[in-house]
């Protein structure tokens, strides 16, 4: 299943909750571990000089340096490095997320496990025009699913027994649900499959009245049972469930009454969340809530 | 030593040499060996023989030495007005006086006159506006440069950039196959988005072939995307060249004019082979300067023109947005204090100074848009032209260079600045790097791109 | 010696100015090639011309340009300078009848009274040009003994000729020595900075026609100077 994870890393604290799950799955799945750090964003037209990210000095990048920037990686990561049976640490210069997204291209991982965004990224350095973070724009386009990893909550972790795949029944939804699927028959865990239906509760809402409330939902149900039920053969802990709130609260609360290892979410690419506001969206909101890592799907 | 081993009159031909070149951090050895290279003192007189005639001769006879020029160079006002940087001053005191001894100068002068060709003028061409005599000291320091190169006078970055034109055609380690490759690439990451977003390389009698830079290749490839999206909304029939699709030259930075036809020879080659009805290049003020406006004379081309027409982005993106192929959302105009930088390469050294104003009223919302003074042919250049942008051993220079840009921003309480042109793009994110000012930057293309009226058939099917 | 200098002397002087002058321009123009500048002058002659046109007649007007607006008192100076430089040696009375005596012909008069006004404001202006050149770093820098040497054999003419003029002094000598100055004058034209008498219209026609026909002026763009 996690055959090839791609570990996307800048180094720094910000990652060191997702370097510790992807340690892990890499421990229990004994998958190939590829270290990706983007040392540096190029500056300065056509220039051989790079700003380090780390430092945030302006480098020149050469063989000496790349060398001993690996070497910080492999002291940075010393304790959870023996966890891995197979590792490769490699680094490149460019905008992180159009490197990542190269490498993925390029190498097909199985996995992309990221931690949250550095708080350099604020920085003129990496403003691109007016686009949004690194991490929005990975999963954006990602072909391979990406595992994040924001709260140090959600970087104790065993073993996966208790998968939460929230739907919003978009075609991308689809893919991430195929993914569930087979993640669950593979390591034969519990699936929770789970709708939040978007409400706000203000008199003035087109549904207010509780009764219409629980209708729908039920009928959400029912279109639940025909969509899904029916390609989940071979999953025998299963539960579906449709709650009302506001989704990303409800996503949150529903995976951690259920002990969730993990929440398998769709990047819904319609809606993208705001360029502007950098976490914006309902899947980036769990991101940040999440007391276990989310694997987001888009493709 | 008459020649060094990485510091030598001969131009970069091989990949192992670029990269050997490459590997000497900040060009310490290159630098190094500089300082004990021979001049050629008769080549460079016969190059002067034969290559200097009668317009620059006369500029540097009849210059009366009036220092009108001086308040016409950003460089002179940004540098507290050192009599150093006057213009005439700057050629007189190197090209001028190459002239007068005949090409008998040593190496300690070359590597005085390389510091100001490469430091103390941007090629902006602003000069040639305030002389009564209408001497232009930026061609004449273009000339310089070329002397310079040929005697392996150049900063290690552009020694660099021009061997990269040699060895790849392109300002960057891009192969062809790396080029078509991330095109495809990006535009399957968009598909979705833009249904029927098509990535058409190599097709015979478009109606427009689009050419780029090859860093929008290597480093952002959303930029390609954003053309993409562009021509295929607008419903151009358009293409890109697998060869022949870089439009820059770092090689017209360098001097080195033998690369700059090389380079330029590829995409008429493209223009040749693929027959579309004109040409357009990407947000880029020195490409369409390189490919367009002087190319043809590097080639040989007897009437100055490319093949096939060529125009710069923003002369499409004016017509498309006047001629409704594209339509913006009215709601969606930019409604924050804009201004606009004018590139030099095409604004004074190719009058597009109303394509971009075009643009702009379509696009901002009528009374956020502020000039920027001066302006048009007049404007001042980012700070970063004609090659100061990329060079390290010129970086100090470089930065106090942006102050001039920096004030004029400054004065117009603009929040964006659109900078349809790498080098102004880069000058303007390294100056808000440098002194943060508090402002956003951007090309053309990504602003437009949120504001678009997209046509019902091309929106994605829910 | 008089008679030497309005004779001899004064028909060599006009012709090696003259001659001279054609053949600057001749070298001039002839030496332009399209390659080497990067400019199609044989392409586009109307672009060409109508830049060119354009770029020498905005220089000739006080003021006409962005450059001349921004530098007023350099502005001043220069066509304080330049008016008299020009009209007075071509069009005063004195001249005129010493032409029509050697050539049999002449051209229109000045004023006399205006005649007086343009020569003491070239002459001052003419000084206050070399102040500037002292005063001010810019300009300073660039100057050379040559550029006073040239500044003098220009100023030189107009200065005898005030003195001559007022009678100062032993008049016929004055004149004579007017005379010596003014031929000198006419024979550095060619040889030396001064040929930008006709080498200005050359140089502001070549850059006209190279905004004009390639940097813009083919897009249908007029440079506003």
């Amino acid at each position: 299943m996690f055959k090839k994870i791609l570990f996307a890393t800048s180094a720094t604290k910000a990652s060191d909750h997702a370097a510790r799950v992807a340690f892990n799955i890499s421990n229990l799945y004994n998958s190939h571990m590829n270290i990706l750090h983007i040392l540096g964003v190029p500056s300065r037209g056509f220039s051989q000089k790079v700003t380090d990210v780390k430092t945030r000095e302006k480098v020149e990048v050469d063989d000496e340096y790349i060398a001993w920037v690996k070497e910080e990686i492999k002291t940075y990561y010393a304790e959870l490095l023996p966890k891995t049976k197979s590792y490769e640490i490699k680094t490149l210069i460019g905008y992180p997320h159009r490197e990542i997204l190269r490498e993925i291209r390029k190498n097909k991982p199985d996995l992309l496990v990221m931690g949250r965004s550095t708080e350099s990224e604020g920085s003129p350095v990496y403003k691109f025009g007016s686009a949004g973070s690194t991490l929005q724009r990975v999963i954006k386009a990602s072909d391979c699913p990406v595992l994040l990893v924001n709260r140090p909550a959600a970087s104790f972790w065993g073993s996966i027994t208790n998968i939460v795949f929230a739907t919003d029944f978009s075609k991308s939804s689809d893919v991430a649900f195929d993914f569930a699927c087979k993640l669950a028959r593979n390591i034969n865990c519990e699936l929770h499959i789970f709708h939040a239906q978007n409400i706000s509760l203000t008199p003035e809402s087109e549904i207010f009245d509780q009764d219409t409330i629980e209708q729908r939902m039920r009928e959400k149900l029912r279109f639940f049972r025909k969509k899904y039920v029916s390609k989940m053969e071979g999953i025998d802990n299963y539960s579906i469930e449709v709650w009302e709130g506001v989704p990303y609260i409800e996503i949150v609360k529903y995976a951690r009454e259920k002990f969730a290892d993990l929440i398998i979410m769709a990047q819904d690419s319609k809606n993208p969340g705001s360029t502007t506001e950098e976490l914006g969206s309902n899947i980036k909101q769990v991101i940040l809530r999440a007391g276990c890592p989310v694997l987001c799907m888009t493709k | 030593m008459p020649e060094g081993t990485l510091c030598n009159k001969k131009p970069i031909d091989s990949a192992e040499a670029l990269n050997t070149l490459l590997s000497d951090t900040s060009g310490e050895v290159y630098y190094r060996e500089m300082k004990s290279i021979e001049v050629d003192t008769k080549l460079l007189w016969k190059t002067i023989q034969n290559t200097c005639k009668s317009r620059i001769r006369t500029w540097l006879e009849i210059c009366a030495h009036c220092g009108m020029c001086a308040d016409s160079c950003f460089l002179y006002l940004v540098d507290d007005h050192n009599p150093k940087q006057v213009p005439a001053y700057k050629i007189q005191s190197t090209l001028g006086e190459i002239i007068r001894k005949k090409g008998n100068v040593d190496n300690n002068f070359m590597i005085k006159t390389m510091e100001i060709a490469w430091s103390q003028c941007t090629c902006c061409n602003r000069c040639a506006m305030y002389c009564p005599h209408g001497i232009d000291v930026g061609i004449m320091m273009g000339y310089l440069r070329g002397l310079l190169y040929q005697q392996g006078f150049v900063p290690w970055e552009l020694k660099i950039g021009a061997g990269m034109h040699r060895v790849y055609r392109a300002q960057m380690d891009v192969t062809n196959e790396d080029f078509v490759d991330t095109f495809e690439w990006i535009v399957e990451e968009y598909e979705d988005e833009y249904p029927g977003l098509k990535a058409p390389v190599d097709i015979q009698g478009a109606d427009i072939m689009y050419t780029v830079n090859a860093r929008e290749v290597k480093h952002y490839p959303e930029d390609l995307a954003e053309a993409a999206i562009l021509f295929h909304i607008a419903g151009e029939n358009w293409t890109v060249p697998s060869k022949g699709w870089e439009q820059t030259s770092l090689s017209m930075f360098a001097g080195d004019w033998a690369a700059c036809k090389m380079q330029v020879e590829t995409v008429y080659d493209a223009m040749e082979r693929l027959k579309p009805k004109i040409m357009v290049g990407t947000e880029c003020g020195h490409a369409h300067r390189a490919t367009v406006v002087e190319g043809p004379y590097w080639v040989g081309r007897k009437d100055g023109r490319p093949p096939v027409k060529s125009i710069h982005y923003v002369e499409w993106l004016a017509d498309a947005l006047k001629t409704g192929k594209l339509k913006i959302d009215p709601a969606k105009r930019l409604k924050v204090p804009v201004t606009l930088q004018d590139s030099c390469n095409y604004v004074r050294n190719h009058g597009l100074k109303s394509a971009t104003r075009e643009i702009i009223k379509h696009i901002v919302e009528p009374g956020y848009f502020i000039e920027m003074s001066p302006n048009k042919e007049h404007n001042y250049c980012c700070g970063g032209g004609g090659g100061f942008n990329g060079v390290g051993l010129y970086r100090p220079q470089r930065n106090k260079a942006l102050i001039t840009k920096r004030d004029q921003i400054l004065s117009t309480g603009a929040k964006l600045v659109l900078a349809p042109c790498h080098n102004c793009w880069d000058a303007i994110r390294d100056l808000e790097e440098e002194y943060t000012i508090g402002i956003e930057w951007s090309f053309l293309k990504p602003v437009i791109i949120k504001m678009l009226d997209i046509p019902e058939h091309l929106r994605p099917r829910e | 010696m008089y008679e030497f200098l309005t004779g001899f002397m004064f028909w060599l002087a006009l012709a090696i100015c003259l001659i001279g002058m054609l053949v600057r321009i001749i070298f001039y123009f002839r030496g332009l090639s399209w390659q080497l500048d990067r400019v199609a002058y044989k392409e586009f002659p109307m672009s060409g011309f109508k830049g060119a046109v354009n770029s020498i007649y905005r220089w000739l007007i006080p003021f006409g340009t962005l450059g001349w607006r921004k530098q007023p008192l350099m502005t001043v100076l220069f066509f304080g300078f330049h008016a008299g430089a020009v009209l007075v040696p071509v069009f005063l009375v004195a001249h005129n009848l010493f032409l029509k005596e050697k050539l049999g012909f002449s051209f229109f008069a000045l004023n006399p009274f205006v005649a007086d006004i343009l020569t003491w404001a070239t002459v001052i202006c003419g000084l206050l040009i070399i102040l500037r050149r002292i005063a001010l770093p810019k300009v300073r820098i660039l100057t050379t003994w040559y550029d006073y040497f040239i500044l003098f054999i220009s100023l030189a003419p107009f200065i005898s000729g005030l003195i001559a003029r007022y009678e100062l002094g032993d008049y016929s000598f004055w004149l004579t020595i007017h005379i010596l100055l003014g031929e000198i004058l006419l024979i550095a034209i060619p040889f030396t900075k001064l040929s930008h008498v006709v080498l200005f219209f050359a140089s502001r026609a070549q850059i006209g026609m190279d905004f004009g026909i390639k940097r813009g002026g083919i897009k249908g763009t007029t440079l506003n100077w």
